[in-house]
């Protein structure tokens, strides 16, 4: 998996390129530790439209890094969700915890 | 129509068992929806696998795929720890970071069952119809 970060006026944009599943997910979540405590941070994108695949070690990291974006009163959204990605939300009804968006 | 996966190993074990079986289910012609599902369920029952059945070490799995009028039929075998889920009622407001594995392969397939698998492992039977 390859993942693209991209930060600009508090925002973050992060971009995973493949599959998020249990092989890759802990390498994601590695590579924006770092980011999550950075105080000019205000808002978080996980733009998903180049992840064909989730599962639920990847909704795993991905419900952690809401939470402690949460504590923080950081907003948290995914963008442009394809169709597995979008099954596995509507099946866990986390659909109606993430926030989705069309366009990051 | 049967196919047949089998390989040892750890994670990197449950991206190629569903590249092969995509594969297969693209060639029998399944709906995207569909192929959608059944992937996903395997993705989810081999991660379980290797997580409890072989302690996060991996070892011997194997699927087979059976396509039989409108009936689609998954079994994963492994030698592993037996194991006997039972179905998780997770709600979606707790925010469990764990848990979601066997929430989703009883919400994918139409069927779902866990049996002893011969001497040793346990043997997952998931069945759709098309």
């Amino acid at each position: 998996m390859r993942v693209e970060v991209v930060r600009e006026n508090g925002e973050v944009i992060v971009r995973p390129r493949g599959d998020l599943d249990a092989a890759s997910a802990p390498e994601l979540e590695r590579a924006i530790q770092g980011l999550l405590d950075a105080r000019e941070v205000k808002r978080w994108t996980f733009d998903l439209a180049e992840v064909e695949y989730l599962d639920s070690s990847g909704l795993g990291m991905l419900v952690r890094t809401l939470k402690r974006l949460r504590e923080r009163g950081v907003e948290m959204a995914l963008a442009r969700p394809q169709l597995a990605v979008q099954r596995v939300l509507a099946l866990t009804r986390l659909d109606r915890i993430f926030q989705i968006q069309g366009d990051p | 129509m049967i196919a047949g996966f089998q390989a040892a190993g750890g994670l990197e074990v449950v991206g190629r068992a569903r590249r092969w079986l995509r594969g297969q289910l693209r060639r029998l012609g399944t709906p995207p929806e569909l192929a959608v599902d059944v992937e996903l369920a395997l993705g989810e029952a081999l991660n379980n696998v290797i997580e409890h059945a072989y302690g996060g070490r991996g070892g011997w799995v194997q699927v087979t795929l059976r396509a039989e009028g409108n009936e689609l039929c998954l079994v994963v075998r492994d030698r592993g720890r037996p194991f006997r889920p039972p179905a998780p009622p997770v709600d979606p407001h707790d925010l469990r970071e764990r848990g979601y594995g066997l929430l989703l392969i009883h919400r994918l397939a139409s069927e779902v069952e866990w049996r002893p698998g011969g001497r040793r492992g346990t043997e997952l039977v998931l069945r759709w119809r098309r």
